[in-house]
């Protein structure tokens, strides 16, 4: 523990000087304890003193002081009026910052300072105050090396992608692994009500995460909620309402420059059908886009209640959201409660319970942005009594229309319970053993029903058209976790041994069915569907795993930690079911030495070293086993049920490992004034689990190998600093850069005649290159009118780069690696200046170094134009665009197609926010803990050079001969927000 | 308090050992692995239905490698079918100028590649697997190696079906008669010599000869007629004209094997012709009436296993619903008419002139030219679900039953007004529509695949060969009289008379890239008779390039590309 002292000796004499009064007061702990060593000044003024042994103080102030701070490390700097009182009784919150405080490590805590590993704590501010339904969110930019990307917009927030530390793997899965109160969550992120979250720990490097062995290597996110605490009951209320717009629009042809494109198209032979010419002429065509998006909106409610008795505590909270998504109809709603109990049954057996319920309801069938950005605007997307038209354009019914899923009965439900139960056993007889025999049981069921009755397209042909889905997913842990925590004089040791025991399973059944009688029972009826195709489909997955972790520290100030993990894993194959995965780290609290020299300026310094070993498991069951797959045939009306050769099994397929170095440095400065790491790792991944190409003369195109290697090197630095804190006016500044440079080191092993590690051209891998890149011809223009054409090219046509100059382009002559797909360094940086209760907050999230196809330069109308897609430059005998190739169907993919990749880099404002709170005399008056209101907005502003819809986004696929971008832009969002304590 | 801990540790204890190490063994009861199938004779014979129905794909879109349909390469660039139409696929686009649009990147050469080897080694898994000692060969009241024989003689069948496809599409190709499993993953593939390649063609179909029966094993299924008008085409590539008229007498001696001279079935009281009524739904099968079929394929709706996705109607049918007429689109899309046209594919204008007027082949019912305005209850007949077309719309001037003649005094040339495309003949082998859904994509009827008069034809090619001319004139005539065509002299027979024949009475059935390739005809005739792309046709393009994404997974032996890519 680190206690500031103020030097009050030299202030004596300038006090005498004043009228001054006499202030007494005592400073406690959010449990009612007293707080030794906190500091207590009169703002502006170098007034101040230290609190007792007793957490008592004793000050003299001038009369017109008003204002008292309170000060203490690992505590919420706490502001008392003071006018008119003798006497003060000061509670202080605990604030996760500091090494003082206690961090979850998983099987276990550990006080920050002892750690050897590189685990980052969520600024709990994060938690507290972005006003964000789920869990990315908070982290995006928050955490160095946390790389979050938002892969679609939408009412359903879960379509994001998490990488921690970059891509160790070219084809496994790279999502980290998520325990929430010490049980590995196979739900997604969102599932998780940041409400409810007391500290989410991001474990970065193999020492760290090497207790989660086979599924560490990509990082680990624990997540621990709230609990209640003894004493008085807490009642909060936490809401915000949001509205939203898209953040970017793509600006679609209007249907005069649709029919001028489609006039232009091919030298003017398209086809104009009639349908189309009465809308042009009458002027009436549609926006679709307008026609399929609303303005969003959003609200969230939450309410909690926590408390305890000296033997018991408690956390009950509901939460409700509710948002309607910018597209019509696309609408989330989620109501979640959860109840955690824990209960002292005898002084040495504590049982514990942590549930949570949850209830999603996605229904409704809902336009998709695609097929709003594709319907030929010169249609008429309602019949003349109102209702929607299924083929808004009569001559061509391969184009539906898109508001006809507005007409679907959709059915959309997810039930989840989550359950976790322990039993905490101190054992009496040796001091410092501690048994937990931890559980956790998650079980999901999803339930999605649709159907397209015969006012739609998919119904009108098929007389009434339905799916269902009915998927059961649950997952199993139990846990054993011995551990003894003592110490011995200077000497700290804490050991911590695992048995424990996982199974996952899901089943699925789904049916398919069309020849509905009539549309009223809709899905109800599928008993007297025609035609009916039903299936069902299981996976089961066990893994059984051991751990021992040893922490050994020496005064403070020497630290070392060896672990070690056993895994077995039934989806590997039969001789590689098992794998081990040691790591040791060092650590040195170099400040708390004596001869350390500049104590003054650092209050802390750490210096960490770590190696380990982690495991990559991300493969489906059965993934060894060589499979067949249904494939029916006929004889006549009678069905030959068949079987075909659809996966080549690996038998010795096993672990993918990654051994990683990491240093790390953590640091205070001017008594945490300024507080941060610095660290720097090197991982190097081999056994990849790699979804190989293989030559299709095979039969099949690839197999999943334990084959190449890759490596990670980055540097990670975090800073927070309080820049200012002056008469009530605070600035603080969080800070975080991550670089990271990732590249393939070996593949399969084979070399070329010159002895050099060969490439996988197909799958565009290169040896010494980062693991996804693009690789493409390079455009260069568009070929003009007088120009010698490479052969196969004409005027008018894409000009790709005569890489090799041989006058003709050819595949890998004339193709070469265009950037990188993930970034070289993101950086997040938050900046709040608060004063006199008012808080204003600027979030920057910044993503560099990316490279991404712009779907923009290219065109996919389709024979005649018959899609809709922005307006280009589009070359002409008359106007000589170098940037868009002439409007017909070859321009752009004969002989070769390609695409236009664009600096994708980006730099956001993520979140502002204006929040104030209500000072603590006003608050007393009206008998409340705590009124916060705020207003916030996201996603406000965007610096780009990227051409394509979002940078932040996928750069989406043109679907096959259909122009259509898959993804949807992200929205903008303004909130207001308020937060109740009771 | 002490004994309260034993208590628990004990029971703790019993959980621990719960964990028993069998966990990690994994049962598959939802999947099948190969052990579970190639233990009997039924599982022999799910495996060969699951090749039967990948086989299928010759005539689907097959959008799960992203590409068009796989046996479009045997039609199209050719003397009779030309591209591309509407919104064609990859590799019709690549027929509309050859050159370097024909290259290695094309999608469609590594999609065809793929599912053809997809093919053979789900064959080689079935010849392999059946020399299994343990493999119990009990059922269909036969002889265990009577059953063993003829499993092994499909599966033969099939697995040269495919190298034949492969083998005129890119000559030299990689010889695997191996099940490919986790352990054989080969690197180095070495393109074995054509010549090697049919050998072994020759062999397994040699083999299915003798043990595939003259009714196939089951409907659908490929008939020992089949084989023998393979072997009879194989032959005559191998150039052995003798050995392919051995063969091709064995199907035209073969009496179950009959050409339809008279109407039957399903609209036999309509007006037609013989020669189209092995065409329709409800006549294509053998049990249906049709003599003439040695391989059906078979599609029904609604049914697991009754389509992987039939789109040839789609593809060859010009777009009739929206051309224009005095400012209408008059012809809806109806039953009749045999549903919705995407134009994808056309033939050449050089295709409708070979046929003189009393050919039926030529006639309105085989090639459409012209069509009959029509009222509502008309155009509405038959169809049970969905929106119902209604009546035509009248172009100014005109009435119910008047004639729209399609126009062909000219070829279309691409790029060309869509309307002159949209409004030219096309075949309609395939015309089909579903009832309940006149506007459907896909079509759910069987399909003749391969018929008796394709081994005619391949016996008056191997007479004419052998220098019997007169025998090649009597061959022909057959096929011509059942047609109404006007017999034909001996000194008319020469090749490309052959080919004339070929065109008229196969048209969209065989494979006529393949067919000019085996008679060294394709530049020249391609050249002659496409004016969209065959002007651009080189020697080089009778062979394909060997797809790039193949050469490239080919890592530690360097695959020759074929010359002039």
């Amino acid at each position: 523990m680190i206690l500031i002292s103020f030097a009050t000796a030299p202030f004596i004499s300038l006090l005498a000087q004043q009228q001054t009064r006499e202030i007494t007061g005592a400073v406690t702990d959010s449990k009612g304890q007293p707080i030794v060593g906190a500091s207590v000044t009169i703002p502006g003024t170098t007034t101040g003193t230290n609190t007792d042994a007793n957490g008592k103080f004793r000050l003299s102030v001038s009369a017109n002081a008003t204002t008292l701070t309170i000060t203490f490390i690992g505590m919420k700097q706490q502001s008392v009026a003071i006018a008119g009182k003798t006497t003060l009784s000061v509670s202080m919150e605990d604030e996760a910052v500091g090494l003082g405080e206690v961090v979850v490590v998983g099987y276990g805590t550990q006080k920050k300072s002892d750690i050897t590993g590189t685990v980052a704590s969520l600024p709990q501010d994060k938690l507290q105050k972005i006003a964000v339904s789920d869990v990315p969110q908070i982290l995006q930019g928050a955490v160095p090396g946390v790389f979050i990307n938002q892969n679609n917009g939408g009412a359903n927030p879960s379509d994001q992608s998490i990488m921690i530390r970059g891509r160790n793997s070219i084809t496994a899965s790279t999502n980290p692994l998520i325990v929430v109160d010490g049980v590995p969550f196979s739900g997604s992120l969102t599932d998780i009500n940041p409400n409810d979250i007391k500290s989410i720990e991001v474990l970065k490097d193999a020492s760290s995460a090497a207790i989660y062995g086979s599924r560490g290597s990509n990082g680990v996110i624990l997540i621990t909620t709230k609990g209640g605490e003894e004493g008085k009951t807490l009642i909060a209320y936490d809401g915000f309402y949001s509205v939203q717009n898209y953040t970017n629009v793509p600006k679609l042809m209007n249907g005069e420059q649709f029919y001028q494109a489609k006039k232009q198209y091919e030298n003017g032979t398209s086809l104009i059908t009639p349908s189309e010419i009465a809308v042009y002429n009458a002027k009436s065509w549609v926006d679709y886009y307008k026609l399929c998006i609303r303005q969003g909106a959003s609200q969230n409610h939450n309410l909690s209640a926590s408390g305890g008795t000296k033997n018991m505590s408690y956390f009950i909270s509901g939460n409700l959201i509710n948002t309607k998504g910018l597209t019509i109809n696309d609408n989330y709603k989620r109501i979640s409660t959860r109840i955690n109990v824990e209960g002292k049954v005898t002084p040495w057996l504590t049982l514990g319970t942590r549930n949570t319920l949850a209830y999603i309801d996605q229904s409704g069938g809902k336009p998709t942005f695609a097929e709003a950005f594709w319907m030929n605007p010169l249609t008429t997307p309602y019949n003349p009594d109102g209702t929607i038209a299924v083929y808004p354009w009569p001559e061509d019914h391969v184009y539906n229309g898109p508001l006809t899923p507005l007409l679907y009965d959709d059915s959309d439900h997810n039930y989840q319970v989550v359950t976790n139960n322990y039993i905490n056993v101190n054992l009496p007889f040796i001091k410092g053993l501690q048994y937990k025999f931890n559980t956790g049981y998650r079980f999901d069921y999803y339930n999605h029903y649709q159907y397209q009755g015969v006012n739609t397209v998919y119904g009108i042909g098929a007389q009434g058209n339905m799916f269902g889905d009915r998927n059961m997913a649950y997952s199993l842990t139990a846990e054993n976790i011995l551990s003894y925590d003592r110490e011995f004089g200077k000497h700290h040791i804490f050991l911590t041994g695992l048995y424990s025991m996982e199974e996952a399973s899901t089943n699925n059944f789904h049916i398919d069915a069309y020849g509905f009688p009539n549309d009223i029972l809709t899905y109800y009826g599928v008993a007297q569907a025609k035609y009916k195709f039903p299936s069902l489909s299981y996976t089961k997955s066990d893994l059984i795993s051991e751990m021992f972790r040893a922490n050994y520290s020496y005064a403070d100030r020497y630290l070392l930690t060896f672990t070690v993990r056993k895994d077995g894993f039934s989806a590997f194959g039969a001789n590689k079911k098992y794998g081990t995965f040691p790591s040791i780290a060092l650590g040195w609290n170099v400040a708390e030495e004596s001869f350390f020299p500049i104590k003054n300026i650092f209050n802390t310094l750490k210096l960490r070293a770590s190696w380990g070993e982690n495991g990559n498991q991300a493969i489906a069951p059965y993934t060894t086993i060589s499979r067949l797959t249904p494939l029916d045939y006929l004889a006549g009306t009678t069905n030959l049920s068949g079987y075909f050769p659809a996966t080549l099994g690996e038998a010795n397929l096993g672990w993918e490992t990654t051994a990683s170095t990491n240093i790390g440095l953590d640091f205070g400065i001017l008594k945490d004034r300024i507080t941060g790491d610095v660290n720097l790792y090197d991982a190097n991944t081999s056994g990849l689990l790699l979804a190989r190409s293989i030559s299709p003369v095979s039969g099949f195109s690839t197999i999943t190998q334990n084959i190449g290697k890759t490596n990670n090197k980055g540097l990670e630095i975090s800073v927070n600093s309080k820049n200012i804190n002056i008469s009530g006016f605070t600035w603080t500044t969080e800070g975080n850069i991550s670089f990271v440079k990732n590249k393939i080191v070996a593949l399969y092993g084979f070399k070329d005649a010159n002895g050099k590690l060969t490439d996988d051209i197909s799958n565009h891998w290169f040896i010494g290159q980062p693991i996804r890149v693009n690789y493409d011809f390079v455009f260069d223009g568009v070929w003009q009118t007088g120009e010698t054409p490479y052969p196969g090219y004409q005027a008018g046509y894409a000009k790709l780069k005569d890489l090799n100059g041989d006058g003709q382009i050819k595949p890998i002559d004339d193709q070469k690696i265009i950037g990188q797909q993930d970034p070289k360094y993101t950086w997040g940086l938050t900046n709040a200046f608060s004063f006199k209760g008012f808080t204003v907050s600027v979030f920057f999230y910044g993503v560099q170094g990316v490279t991404k196809t712009n779907l923009f330069r290219l065109d996919n109308l389709g024979k005649d134009v018959r899609v809709n897609d922005v307006v280009k430059d589009w070359w002409t005998p008359t106007n000589p665009s170098n940037t868009m190739p002439a409007l017909s169907f070859e321009s752009t993919r004969i002989p070769y197609s390609y695409q236009v990749y664009e600096d994708a880099s980006f730099t956001r404002l993520k979140d502002l926010t204006l929040s104030y709170d209500l000072p603590l005399k006003w608050l007393e008056r009206i008998k409340m803990k705590r009124l916060r209101v705020y207003f916030s907005g996201r996603n406000l502003m965007t610096f780009t050079k990227y051409g394509g819809m979002d940078p932040e986004v996928s750069p989406g696929v043109y679907y096959t001969g259909i122009s259509s971008l898959n993804t949807t832009p992200l929205q903008k969002e303004f909130t207001f927000g308020l937060n109740i304590g009771l | 308090m002490k004994i309260k801990i034993i208590k628990l540790s004990f029971i703790l204890l019993i959980i621990f050992a719960g964990c028993s190490k069998n966990l990690l063994d994994e049962n598959t009861p939802s999947l099948i692995t190969a052990n579970q199938v190639f233990k009997n004779l039924a599982g022999f014979e799910a495996a060969l239905n699951g090749l039967y129905s990948s086989w299928r794909a010759v005539r689907d879109v097959d959008y799960a490698e992203g590409i068009g349909v796989n046996g479009e390469g045997g039609f199209v660039g050719t003397d009779l079918i030309q591209g591309p139409g509407s919104n064609a696929s990859n590799f019709t686009i690549v027929t509309e100028s050859f050159g370097a649009a024909l290259n290695p990147s094309v999608p469609y050469l590594w999609g065809t590649f793929n599912w053809l080897y997809q093919i053979v080694n789900a064959s080689n898994t079935i010849i392999n697997r059946a020399q299994n000692p343990s493999v119990d060969w009990t059922g269909n009241g036969l002889a265990a190696d009577d059953n063993k024989n003829r499993v092994i003689g499909e599966a033969k069948a099939i697995r040269a079906w495919a190298y034949r496809f492969l083998t005129y599409a890119w000559g030299d190709v990689p010889l695997n008669l191996n099940e490919s499993n986790g352990s054989n993953i080969r690197s180095d593939w070495e393109r074995t010599p054509v010549g090697q390649v049919r050998a072994q063609m020759r062999s397994d179909l040699l083999f299915a000869e003798q043990y595939v029966t003259t009714e196939p094993s089951k409907q659908g299924r490929i008939s020992k007629g089949a084989i023998q008008t393979f072997l009879a085409e194989l032959y005559l590539t191998l150039n052995k004209p003798d050995s392919a008229l051995i063969y091709a007498n064995k199907v035209v001696n073969e009496p179950a094997y009959q050409l339809i001279t008279a109407r039957y079935g399903v609209k036999k009281s309509l007006p037609g012709v013989p020669f189209m009524d092995m065409f329709y739904d409800g006549n294509s099968n053998r049990e249906e009436g049709n003599t003439e079929a040695l391989w059906v394929m078979q599609n029904a709706k609604g049914l697991t296993g009754g389509t992987t996705g039939n789109w040839m109607r789609r593809n060859i049918q010009s777009r009739y619903d929206v051309f224009i007429i005095g400012g209408v689109t008059p012809l809806k899309i109806t039953l009749d008419r045999g549903g919705r046209a995407r134009s994808r594919w056309g033939i050449t204008k050089f295709l409708v002139d070979l046929y003189e007027p009393t050919d039926d082949r030529g006639s309105n019912y085989a090639i459409r030219k012209y069509f009959i305005l029509s009222n509502a209850a008309t155009n509405n007949a038959g169809i049970t679900g969905g929106d119902l077309p209604g009546a035509d719309d009248l172009p100014p001037g005109m009435n119910y039953g008047d004639t729209i003649w399609c126009r062909w005094s000219a070829n279309w040339i691409n790029p060309d007004n869509s309307l002159v495309r949209y409004r030219f003949p096309y075949s309609r082998k395939y015309d089909y529509a579903d009832p309940m859904e006149v506007q459907v994509s896909c079509q759910y009827n069987c399909q003749v695949y391969l018929r008796a008069a394709d081994a005619y034809l391949l016996k008056a090619e191997a007479q004419f060969k052998l220098g019997d001319s007169p025998g090649a004139a009597a061959t022909i005539n057959i096929i011509r009289a059942r047609a109404h065509a006007t017999p034909i002299t001996a000194a008319q027979v020469n090749i490309d008379f052959i080919l004339d024949e070929r065109a008229r009475e196969l048209v969209y059935e065989e494979d006529r890239r393949f067919t000019l390739l085996r008679t060294h005809k394709f530049v020249e005739r391609t050249q002659l008779y496409n004016p969209n792309g065959g002007q651009f046709v080189t020697q080089r393009d009778t062979i394909f390039p060997i797809p790039q994404s193949v050469i490239n997974a080919n890592l530690t032996k360097p695959m020759a590309q074929n010359p002039g890519y």
